[in-house]
């Protein structure tokens, strides 16, 4: 199996279970374990806010990380699934920082404009621009890592790095 | 590439360090703010700024460490990121496991001297106490995974920024 392939699958299991992760405070509280999905929203406040008035709802409670974060990791796993349509497998090439840059650039307006008070952001605005820049990381993130396993492979079988 | 043996010293110093740093820093604000909530006005906007900032700098504090001796290529920044987040992850998660024991027993101690105690009230309240402690370990999961993430990316546009020389 190539390095492309083996980076894509381990980024798309990491992806799932963070797709599962997103979804099962809200499936807990629905089944009534709403200890559980205290336990759970209680570790996701080590990476959100959680701002009740900034999460969006799912099966009528409200989802352990904002609407912004929620935007990036949806963005991030529909990236990845789509990955092999859109860029390939055989890809290596890392594309410019300047992507990634353009990509923070909606997130980066909005939550600083919001920030300091110039205005008030929308739910649906920054469901919006976490998924923009959640999308762009998969095609840095793959072939960093499938370079990576290259080079480790190398390294084991030459014993030299490049 | 750099070895990897050349990657985890840094990776454990960023991310242990920002890792403990941060997780005491901003879980000890959510406290207070529980403690004293009117706090939430002037505490909430540096919490809410500071919770995607601790391991966007484990990611580049590693690549800034790692990069002192030798030029760090790109998939070497992703890389020592990712582990660095790892690190952070778990530290914060143990650091925020220690706060959510005390955040959990100062509920049950506020619930049971408004509402008083009787027999079902404290089965339900062990019941709950052990649902919300496999949460929080399921929870943990997620939280390193992101922790990871975000560090990695970091750490490549760090090794962008810093690495090569």
């Amino acid at each position: 199996m190539k390095a492309g392939s083996k980076a894509f699958i381990l980024f798309l299991f990491f992806n799932l279970l963070l797709a599962f992760a997103l979804v099962a405070p809200n499936i807990c509280q629905y089944m009534g374990l709403h200890g559980t999905a205290y336990g759970m929203k209680a570790a996701a406040s080590q990476v959100c806010h959680q701002r009740p008035d900034r999460s969006l709802t799912l099966l009528g409670y409200k989802m352990i990380v904002c609407a912004r974060c929620t935007g990036i990791y949806a963005g991030l796993i529909a990236s990845t699934i789509l990955y092999p349509l859109t860029r390939g497998l055989k890809r290596e090439k890392i594309p410019d920082a300047i992507f990634l840059v353009i990509a923070l650039i909606p997130m980066a307006v909005d939550g600083t404009s919001q920030l300091m008070g110039f205005r008030e952001s929308t739910n649906a605005i920054r469901l919006v621009s976490g998924f923009i820049f959640g999308a762009v990381i998969p095609a840095y993130m793959i072939p960093a890592t499938a370079l990576f396993i290259k080079e480790v492979r190398q390294y084991l079988m030459t014993g030299e790095d490049n | 590439m750099a070895n990897i043996g050349e990657l985890i010293k840094p990776a454990l110093i960023a991310g242990l360090g920002v890792g403990i740093i941060g997780s005491i820093f901003s879980n000890g604000m959510g406290f207070l703010v529980t403690l004293i909530p009117p706090l939430a006005c002037c505490l909430g906007l540096p919490m809410m700024a500071l919770c995607i900032v601790w391991p966007s700098l484990t990611g580049v504090g590693t690549v800034m460490l790692a990069s002192k001796k030798h030029g760090l290529g790109i998939a070497d920044g992703a890389i020592g990121g990712a582990l660095a987040g790892v690190f952070g992850g778990l530290a914060s998660t143990v650091i925020g496991f220690l706060f959510f024991i005390l955040q959990t027993v100062f509920n049950i101690g506020t619930t049971m001297a408004t509402s008083g105690v009787d027999g079902d009230s404290l089965a339900m309240i062990g019941l709950g106490g052990i649902g919300a402690f496999a949460g929080f370990i399921f929870g943990s999961f997620f939280s390193v995974i992101v922790w990871t993430g975000i560090s990695a990316v970091a750490g490549l546009v760090g090794a962008m920024i810093f690495g090569n020389k």
